[in-house]
């Protein structure tokens, strides 16, 4: 009989330590999945400065080929009035016609310049012409220890005209992520109207802004 | 003898019984609270990844005079993990809900305000008079898309001066 009494104890009490398991299992399980929620939540911020911006009321934003004359072999382009700083590259069909046309610096003029082919006697001359529009110069470093997506960060001129960085980010390289102490130099053809007085840059929430020299 | 080992077994058996009921109470018990836990967490998570934040220049909000009624245009900005509901949007302005047109573009054009994307949104109202350098109190809550049948919810204060 005292066996018998001895065997229930154990069941019960066996019976009750499978449910304080249980619980025990479930708890760790909740506590793990918020501490999981909790962690994933908690992105770190970006942290960054902006160490200059430069509006650029006179940047050739474009060259029209009016005609690409002949004779030209694949070559460069400069201003022949103003000292704006304008340089392109070019190159040429099978004639030595001028086919397209590609900025290298944007240069800042108070009218348009004459745009011509640098040390070449063609055959036909190409008429080239330029095209003024704003460009926004800005030099942004990344101080925190956030790795930011270029794709992530957006401009603002006054407020308005948002454009994604990585849609318009393309000198330096074409790694998409901006690293911790790496500074970028953006170049903006900002279309919006005129005057624009600040430069604003938005990432993850955070807000820089700067007026533009 | 055999009376007392009788009662005894009946004993046992009842004890059986009883521990097995509380057993079963027991578990049902943690299975519900268990389930309450669990859309707690659903609720405070969908909280958690739910965030926007104003985008651009609080400078410079764009405020048009010349318009009746008078707009205003600002920008907001996805920074959770969970798509935004826009729809959902409440603007309040100097303590007061914009009642009259609250009109919101994604930017990039888009179905969804994810995480990359803006919000663009245009209020007016009526009573407004404001001027430029003008400092607001703008206010906003919105809500994430359900997720799991939970739905996030968000909000921003901050102070921001109209460029007229």
């Amino acid at each position: 009989m005292g066996a018998s009494v001895g065997i229930g104890g154990l069941i019960i009490g066996m019976t009750m330590m499978v449910v304080f398991s249980m619980v025990v299992a479930s708890f760790d399980a909740k506590v793990d999945s918020s501490l999981q929620s909790i962690d994933s939540a908690n992105e770190a911020l970006p942290v960054f400065t902006i160490d200059d911006a430069t509006l650029w009321e006179g940047a050739v934003v474009d060259v029209l080929i009016g005609s690409g004359g002949s004779g030209y072999s694949n070559g460069n382009l400069v201003s022949s009035t103003g000292n704006g700083g304008f340089t392109g590259t070019f190159t040429v069909d099978g004639s030595g016609a001028i086919i397209s046309v590609a900025i290298t610096s944007h240069g800042n003029y108070s009218s348009a310049p004459i745009i011509v082919v640098q040390g070449q006697t063609p055959v036909t001359t190409a008429t080239l012409t330029a095209t003024l529009g704003n460009f926004i110069h800005a030099n942004v470093t990344n101080t925190g220890s956030y790795i930011t997506s270029l794709r992530d960060i957006w401009l603002f001129s006054d407020g308005d005209t948002p454009t994604n960085l990585g849609s318009i980010y393309t000198s330096g390289n074409s790694n998409p992520y901006w690293y911790s102490g790496e500074t970028l130099h953006i170049e903006w053809e900002e279309s919006g109207t005129l005057p624009v007085s600040r430069l604003a840059i938005t990432a993850k929430g955070v807000n820089m802004a700067s007026t533009l020299a | 003898m055999a009376d007392g080992g009788a009662s005894t077994f009946i004993l046992l058996v009842t004890a059986l019984l009883v521990s097995s009921s509380v057993s079963i109470v027991l578990i049902n018990q943690w299975g519900d609270m268990s389930s309450a836990i669990e859309d707690d967490r659903r609720g405070k998570e969908a909280d958690t990844k739910t965030s926007v934040s104003f985008a651009g220049d609080a400078m410079e909000v764009e405020y048009d005079d010349s318009v009746s009624p008078n707009e205003m245009t600002f920008y907001l900005q996805n920074t959770g993990q969970y798509v935004l509901d826009e729809s959902t949007l409440v603007v309040i302005v100097d303590g007061a809900s914009v009642t009259s047109t609250v009109t919101a573009t994604i930017v990039p054009t888009g179905p969804v305000w994810n995480d990359v994307k803006l919000l663009k949104v245009v209020v007016n109202s009526n009573s407004w008079t404001y001027q430029n350098n003008d400092g607001v109190s703008l206010s906003v809550v919105v809500s994430s898309e359900a997720t799991s049948g939970f739905r996030g919810t968000d909000s921003l204060n901050l102070e921001v001066r109209l460029d007229v």
